[in-house]
C-alpha cells in the first residue's frame, strides 16, 4: 500500500536545519495496524503528515497505491484525503460550532450527496462509535473520549482505506485511551482498513500488528512485529 | 447545503463576533445611506431653488436699472426718451446717476409727491395706492420686439414689477393755528398849526366862553378844532387767531409697501410667474383682468385667503390663487395681469422687465453678452447669476454635504470595511486549526475559501439589511428634527429710502424643510456596499486561509 524510499523532511528553524525525517525507508502492506512510537520531537508526526499527503518530503518518494504523493497536485491530494485517508488528531480538531453529527457530515460535504443521505451516513458512523444518542451535541458538550469518538466517526465517514491517527490517546485518560485504541483496532478488523497510529505511549503498541520506534527522524532498534 | 448549515452555525454560535462585524458594516452603510439621502435632499432643494428662472421658462432677464457705474468721459448724451434702452445709439459707462436717469427717476416716482388734499376733505378717511418702479426704470413694451430680433432669441416676454405703496389714513387739515394781537401800539405825529379860518372860529369861541364865565381850561377843550384833538393816542390791537396753510402736513397716515407684478397673459409660459409655481387655487385666466395671485409668503403674512378682494384705487382684484415665486428673479408679492397694472399705474404700454428664452440652452452666455451690448444700460441676468445670489443655510448645508458628506462617507466606509476585514482576519487566524482540519479531511482550497467568503458575505448581507433600516431611521430622524433651511436672494426690485417711504426688504427668502429622500437605488447602494464590505473582508480572510498549509495548521496546535 505504502512505499517510502529514502524520505527526508527538513525544516529551517532560524539558522539551524532540523531533519525531522532523516532518510526513512518503509513499506506498509494493506490491512496493517502500524504503531510508530517515539518521544516528542522524534519526527513521528511529520512522518504521519507525509503519509497523509498533508506535507511533501524534502527528498525521497512516498508512494501510495501507485500514486507518487509528491507529484500530485493540490486538488488530487485533497481528493485523496477526502476518499482514501481518514485523520484522527490528538486535540480531536472538531469544528466547535457544529454538532457531533454535523462534524461527521463535514467530511462528506465535498461530495455531491443529498442532505438526507449525508445525514443518514453520518448518523450511522456515530452509531458505530457508540455516540448515536449524542448526535445533536456540540463538541463543548461532550467529554474528551466522546469527542475523539466523533473524530473517529468523521475519519471513517468516507470509508477511507487508511486511518492516520496522531496521538489519538494523548489527551485522554488511560481508560478512555484504551477504549479509543480498541475501537480503532476493531474497526480496522471489521472494515479491513489500514491504521497508522503514532504515539509516545508504549502501551498502545500492544494493539499493533507492527510497532516501530522512532528517534531523531529514523527508526531504531526495539521495533517488532506482532502476529 | 452543508455549506449553508456551516455558515449559519458559524454566525449563530460565534454571535459576539458576528454582531460586531454586522453592526460595524450596518453602521457604516447606514450612515452612508443617511448622509447620501440628506445630500440628495439638499441637492433636490438646491435644484428647485437655484434654477428659478428655468422654472418660469426663462433663460435671461433684461431690466433697466438706474446705472450706478462710475462716471466716464465716454458717457454720452441721451437721445431717447427717459427710461429707454437707447437702442444702439450710445454706450459706455454711465455717471453714478446720470442726468437722464435722475430725470427719469423723478418722473417715474413723482406720483407719490402729491397733494393729499386732493384725496378728500380734511378729516375724511382715505385709502390710496401709489405705484412706483423704484430704481428699475420702465421702458416701452415695443422694445421687446427689438430684443426678439437678436439672433438666438426664441421668445421674449414682458413684465412690470412695481413697488406698491398702500396708504390709508385721514386727509389732513392742512392748516396751522397762529394767535396774534393783544399788543398796545403808541403813535406819535407832528400836527400842522391851525389855519386862519380855524383861528378865527377859535377866537370867537373863546370870547363866547369867557363871557359865559367858564374857566379857560374848559373853554380850550370846547373850542379846539376836532382835527387837533386826535393828534395823540393809544391803539389796542384785539387778540385773534389766524389759520394758515402748512407744508408738510401731519396726519395718521399709515404706509405699507409691497411689490406688485404685471404678468403678460399673452405669453402664459414666459412670464414673471407661470402656472407651474401655483401652490393653491387657480392661475390668472387669460381674460381675467381683475384677478390676482399672491405669493405664499405674502398671503400668509397678511392672512389673506383665496377669494379675498384687494382694492387697488377702486379696482377690485379677486385673489384666485397662491404661488411660490421663483427665488431671486423678479419675485413679487402680488401678481395681476399686465394690462391691469399698466392701467392702474398709468403706465400704458410700458414694462420694466423682459424675459428672454434662448433658442439653444448652450448659447445663453453669448446671448447675454449680445443683449447687453445691443442695449446699453440694460442689465441682463442669467439663471447662473441668480444662483450665485442665492445664499443662506441651504447653500451652506448643501456645500457642507457635498464636501464633508463625501469625505465622511468615504471615511465611514473605509472604517466599516477595515473593521469587518480585521475581524474576519482575526477569526481566520483563530480558526487556523479548524480550517487546517477541513483541509486534512479532504476539503479543497476552493471549498475552504468559499466557506470563509460565504460567512463574510452573509455578514455583509445582514449588515446591509440592518444598515438599510438604520439609514431609513436616521434619514427620517434628520428630516423630522433638523431645523428648516433657508435660501435668500436679493430681489432685483430694490428701493432705497430715497422717497422717505422707508425701506422695503425685497430679499426673497425660501424656507425649505430638509428632506432626506430614500429611494430604492439608495437602498440598493447601501446593501451593495455592505455586501462589498463582506466581500472585501472575506477576500482578505480567504487569502489568508488559502495560503494555509494543512501541515502547518495542524502543527500550530503543538
Amino acid at each position: 500500500m505504502y512505499e517510502l524510499k529514502n524520505v527526508f523532511k527538513r525544516y529551517r528553524q532560524g539558522d539551524a536545519t532540523i531533519n525531522a525525517v532523516d532518510g526513512v525507508d518503509l513499506s506498509i502492506p494493506a490491512g496493517e495496524f502500524l504503531v510508530i512510537e517515539g518521544a516528542s520531537g522524534s519526527g513521528k508526526t511529520t512522518l504521519l503528515q507525509l503519509l497523509g499527503g498533508l506535507d511533501r518530503p524534502t527528498e525521497g518518494t512516498v508512494t501510495f497505491e501507485d500514486h507518487d504523493l509528491e507529484r500530485l497536485g493540490e486538488r488530487q491530494l485533497a481528493d485523496l484525503r477526502l476518499r482514501a485517508f481518514g485523520f484522527v488528531f490528538q486535540q480531536f480538531n472538531l469544528i466547535p460550532t457544529l454538532t457531533a453529527v454535523e462534524n461527521v457530515e463535514a467530511a462528506l460535504a465535498p461530495l455531491r450527496m443529498k442532505p438526507a443521505a449525508r445525514r443518514e451516513k453520518a448518523s450511522a458512523r456515530l452509531e458505530e462509535v457508540g455516540l448515536g444518542a449524542r448526535a445533536a451535541h456540540l463538541p463543548s458538550q461532550l467529554s474528551g473520549g466522546e469527542q475523539q469518538r466523533v473524530a473517529i466517526a468523521r475519519a471513517l465517514a468516507n470509508d477511507p482505506r487508511v486511518i492516520l491517527a496522531d496521538e489519538p490517546t494523548g489527551n485522554l485518560d488511560t481508560r478512555n485511551g484504551e477504549e479509543i485504541v480498541n475501537l480503532l483496532a476493531r474497526l480496522s478488523r471489521e472494515h479491513g482498513q489500514t491504521v497508522i497510529l503514532v504515539t509516545h505511549d508504549r502501551t498502545v503498541t500492544g494493539f499493533a500488528t507492527r510497532a516501530l520506534h522512532m528517534r531523531d527522524g529514523v527508526f531504531v532498534n526495539g521495533s517488532r512485529t506482532n502476529s | 447545503m452543508f455549506f449553508l448549515t456551516y455558515i449559519r452555525n458559524e454566525l449563530r454560535r460565534r454571535a459576539g463576533r458576528t454582531v460586531l462585524t454586522v453592526l460595524g458594516l450596518a453602521l457604516g452603510v447606514g450612515l452612508v445611506a443617511a448622509i447620501t439621502s440628506v445630500s440628495n435632499g439638499l441637492d433636490e432643494a438646491q435644484r428647485d431653488v437655484l434654477n428659478p428662472l428655468a422654472s418660469v421658462g426663462t433663460d435671461l432677464m433684461v431690466t433697466r436699472p438706474v446705472a450706478t457705474a462710475t462716471p466716464s468721459p465716454a458717457a454720452g448724451t441721451p437721445e431717447e426718451g427717459p427710461g429707454g434702452f437707447g437702442f444702439g445709439r450710445f454706450g459706455g459707462a454711465r455717471a453714478a446717476i446720470s442726468a437722464e436717469d435722475q430725470a427719469a427717476l423723478i418722473k417715474e416716482n413723482q406720483s407719490v409727491i402729491t397733494d393729499l388734499s386732493k384725496l378728500g376733505d380734511a378729516g375724511d378717511k382715505f385709502v390710496h395706492t401709489y405705484f412706483l418702479p423704484a430704481t428699475q426704470l420702465t421702458f416701452p413694451a415695443e422694445q421687446a420686439a427689438d430684443v426678439a430680433k437678436i439672433e438666438g432669441v426664441a421668445a421674449v416676454g414682458t413684465g412690470l414689477t412695481l413697488l406698491a405703496v398702500h396708504q390709508e389714513g385721514t386727509v389732513p387739515e392742512i392748516v396751522a393755528e397762529i394767535q396774534t394781537g393783544g399788543e398796545t401800539i403808541t403813535v406819535e405825529q407832528n400836527v400842522s398849526p391851525p389855519t386862519t379860518a380855524e383861528r378865527k372860529v377859535m377866537e370867537e369861541c373863546f370870547d363866547k366862553q369867557r363871557k359865559s364865565g367858564k374857566s379857560p381850561r374848559d373853554a380850550f377843550g370846547e373850542c379846539m378844532p376836532e382835527r387837533l384833538l386826535r393828534f395823540r393816542g393809544s391803539v389796542n390791537v384785539p387778540e385773534r387767531t389766524i389759520r394758515q396753510a402748512l407744508n408738510p402736513p401731519e396726519t395718521d397716515i399709515t404706509s405699507e409697501t409691497y411689490t406688485i407684478a404685471g404678468v403678460d397673459l399673452a405669453k402664459p409660459d414666459l412670464g414673471l410667474i407661470t402656472e407651474s409655481q401655483l401652490t393653491a387655487g387657480k392661475f390668472l385666466s387669460a381674460n381675467g383682468t381683475a384677478e390676482g395671485v399672491l405669493s405664499d409668503a405674502y398671503a400668509q403674512r397678511q392672512g389673506i385667503a383665496v377669494g379675498h378682494t384687494l382694492d387697488l384705487n377702486g379696482t377690485k382684484i379677486t385673489v384666485v390663487g397662491f404661488a411660490k415665486p421663483p427665488l431671486g428673479g423678479q419675485a413679487a408679492d402680488v401678481y395681476i395681469p399686465l394690462d391691469t397694472l399698466q392701467k392702474l399705474s398709468a403706465r400704458k404700454g410700458r414694462v420694466n422687465v423682459l424675459l428672454v428664452r434662448a433658442a439653444d440652452a448652450g448659447t445663453v452666455k453669448g446671448l447675454s453678452a449680445d443683449i447687453a451690448s445691443a442695449f446699453p444700460g440694460a442689465q441682463v441676468t442669467s439663471a447662473e447669476d441668480v444662483a450665485a445670489r442665492v445664499s443662506g443655510s441651504l447653500v451652506d448645508a448643501a456645500g457642507l454635504a457635498d464636501r464633508l458628506g463625501t469625505m465622511l462617507s468615504t471615511v465611514l466606509l473605509i472604517a466599516a470595511f477595515l473593521i469587518a476585514s480585521l475581524l474576519t482576519l482575526s477569526s481566520v487566524s483563530k480558526r487556523v486549526r479548524e480550517l487546517g482540519t477541513l483541509k486534512a479531511i479532504g476539503w479543497s482550497k476552493g471549498l475552504v475559501v468559499r466557506q470563509v467568503v460565504g460567512e463574510s458575505l452573509a455578514q455583509g448581507a445582514l449588515g446591509g439589511i440592518i444598515g438599510i433600516g438604520l439609514g431609513i431611521v436616521t434619514a427620517l430622524a434628520i428630516a423630522a428634527f433638523a431645523p428648516p433651511l433657508q435660501a435668500s436672494a436679493a430681489s432685483t426690485t430694490s428701493t432705497g429710502a430715497i422717497f422717505g417711504l422707508g425701506q422695503v426688504s425685497t430679499a426673497a427668502t425660501d424656507t425649505i424643510a430638509l428632506r432626506a429622500p430614500i429611494d430604492a437605488s439608495l437602498l440598493m447602494l447601501a446593501f451593495g456596499l455592505a455586501l462589498l464590505g463582506g466581500l472585501v473582508s472575506g477576500a482578505v480572510g480567504a487569502l489568508r486561509a488559502a495560503r494555509l498549509r494543512p501541515a502547518d495548521a495542524l502543527r500550530e496546535i503543538g
